[in-house]
């Protein structure tokens, strides 16, 4: 698989503040992947997302050092509207990423393909079929800003799927969900990664994200402190250290290890969890 | 209307089935525009009376006659009757051919000419207008003038700026619910209305302005910087000829009338 994504050495420090956000950020994210970046709060990770899609340092300002490749070509050589539409950008309050000026949940999903200058008759073809997948079809005729926060959640992926773009970055989306619209949301990062989209999710609902994540990137006190697949990371000892959040299972299975009876390897969903537990009850 | 027919409504012009809200927006623009200009031109109650008289004409047979009624009858008993009590009592016991008498003084005809003139420039220049915002959809207005050569930004101010006092309104709505879970009055008299909105009105309007920067952020994420030609879902049907007619009939009318008016009357 390529690398779409690449930091070099990265460092960035917001205006006005002496203190960088992110430091020495080096990590390379491939495509097609689905990626889970976690941390404790103000640990850096929506600075990680901001940067990705370039609005560090273009809207927000502040100063960079080191280099963000984004499929090949260094961030600041990127034109931004190009960028707009090569990563795709749901943020985490679903209320702000409404346009405002959409009267129908149908008109704002296509509104970025209007931006685009696509044509009127594809772009309805388009928004009937996201519509359906992310399930917002019945909520087609609705004014956006009457919606819930997970249905307004969903609108706002639809919105972003519209624009087809190869990447995108998810910046806590499950943040003012329940638990039932957060699964909602899962399933739709879900759709992304069998459409061979490469997902980017910062979140600190471990356990969703050890279900359906290929890799984890653990980010505190602005620095990388682990990165590799959910089970390497998950069992690394340097995130409890850092007070990261680790997905229940594996609190579990560390406590099963402490106490003498070690699972045969790191679980890291409860599917998992619950077989191996049958396994070991079993005396395989 | 079924999902299906709301779709499908996008692959055709947008008509609501009536001729005024069916009329092109920016023809309907310029007609509104001349007769309420020619109304604060002239000034006088003939020309803004007649007006009015179109604008009612115009509003009866549209969707929207109930809201059209009821709130111009407001604006009347609110505005107008209150700009006469105070022009009239101003004016009582002025010298000059007396009209009628009040509380014993002699309220000159001049005066009640004046209230007229006043009275119906305004509900001429109101009519004419509540008959074009209550019968057009800003975002086809938006869109015609977009066709004709105004930047997507543009609109986007114009239809931002109108959705931002909606959601001011909603916004303030919200507070006075809260408001009231705390036990707050808010409902009740005029006074106990504006005395439990006064004090949070201010900080909801700043709190729409820092929304700004969420909605700068959320229209990058769609794009809306993209080169090139935008498109729409919205068609909005081409001026037809009679409309463009109309519109710049009302155009002489209103030259020729103000000129007429501000000789003759």
């Amino acid at each position: 698989m390529g690398v779409c994504i690449e930091f070099q050495d990265v460092s960035y420090a917001y205006p006005l503040t002496r203190k960088a956000a992110v430091r020495h950020l080096n990590c390379q994210l491939e495509t097609g992947k689905c990626y889970g970046v976690i941390g404790p709060n103000a640990g850096g990770k929506t600075t990680f997302c901001n940067l990705m899609r370039g609005l560090c340092p273009n809207f927000y300002g502040g100063i960079l050092k080191g280099n963000v490749l984004v499929n090949g070509k260094n961030l600041l050589e990127w034109e931004e509207e190009e960028l707009s539409v090569q990563i795709g950008y749901v943020f985490q309050d679903p209320f702000a990423q409404v346009s405002g000026i959409k009267e129908t949940v149908f008109e704002e999903i296509g509104m970025g393909m209007e931006n685009l200058g696509v044509e009127a008759e594809e772009m309805i073809k388009r928004i009937v079929e996201i519509a359906k997948m992310v399930h917002v079809d019945t909520l087609l005729q609705k004014n956006p800003l009457a919606l819930s926060g997970g249905q307004c959640q969903r609108v706002a992926f639809a919105s972003i799927l519209a624009l087809n773009s190869d990447i995108i970055v998810i910046d806590e989306p499950t943040s003012q969900l329940d638990p039932e619209a957060s699964n909602d949301v899962f399933e739709i990062i879900d759709l992304l990664k069998k459409q061979g989209k490469t997902v980017i999710i910062a979140e600190h609902k471990v356990d969703l994200l050890a279900e359906y994540c290929d890799e984890i990137i653990a980010i505190a006190d602005g620095s990388i402190i682990a990165q590799g697949s959910a089970r390497e990371v998950f069992a690394d000892p340097v995130l409890r250290e850092k007070g990261v959040r680790i997905p229940q299972v594996v609190s579990l299975a560390l406590e099963m290890e402490e106490a003498g009876t070690p699972f045969c390897r790191m679980p890291i969903t409860m599917e998992e969890t619950i077989r191996m537990l049958k396994e070991k009850k079993e005396g395989k | 209307m079924t999902d299906r027919e709301f779709i499908e409504s996008f692959r055709h012009y947008q008509k609501k089935g009536n001729w005024w809200c069916d009329f092109h927006p920016i023809a309907k623009l310029v007609f509104c525009l001349a007769f309420g200009f020619m109304s604060l031109i002239v000034f006088k109650w003939q020309a803004g009376l007649a007006i009015f008289i179109l604008a009612g004409i115009i509003a009866i047979f549209t969707p929207a006659r109930k809201t059209y009624f009821i709130t111009l009858g407001v604006m009347f008993v609110v505005g107008c009757l209150f700009t006469v009590v105070v022009r009239l009592y101003v004016h009582m016991g002025d010298p000059g051919p007396v009209a009628f008498y009040l509380f014993g003084k002699a309220v000159p005809k001049a005066a009640v000419i004046s209230c007229l003139d006043l009275i119906f420039m305004i509900e001429g220049f109101l009519g004419i207008f509540m008959t074009f915002f209550l019968t057009t959809e800003m975002r086809d207005l938006c869109y015609s003038f977009e066709q004709i050569g105004m930047s997507p930004s543009a609109t986007f101010m114009v239809l931002s700026t109108f959705s931002g006092i909606a959601s001011i309104k909603e916004k303030l709505n919200s507070v006075r619910e809260s408001q009231r879970a705390r036990g707050i009055e808010t409902e009740g008299s005029l006074i106990v209305k504006i005395k439990s909105v006064l004090p949070v009105l201010f900080p909801v309007i700043i709190s729409s302005m820092t929304g700004v920067e969420d909605r700068t952020l959320a229209m990058d994420a769609r794009a809306f910087a993209a080169n090139g030609k935008h498109t729409a879902l919205r068609k909005v049907a081409p001026a037809k000829p009679v409309e463009k007619l109309i519109a710049v009939l009302a155009l002489i009318i209103c030259v020729a009338g103000s000129i007429a008016g501000r000789i003759y009357l």
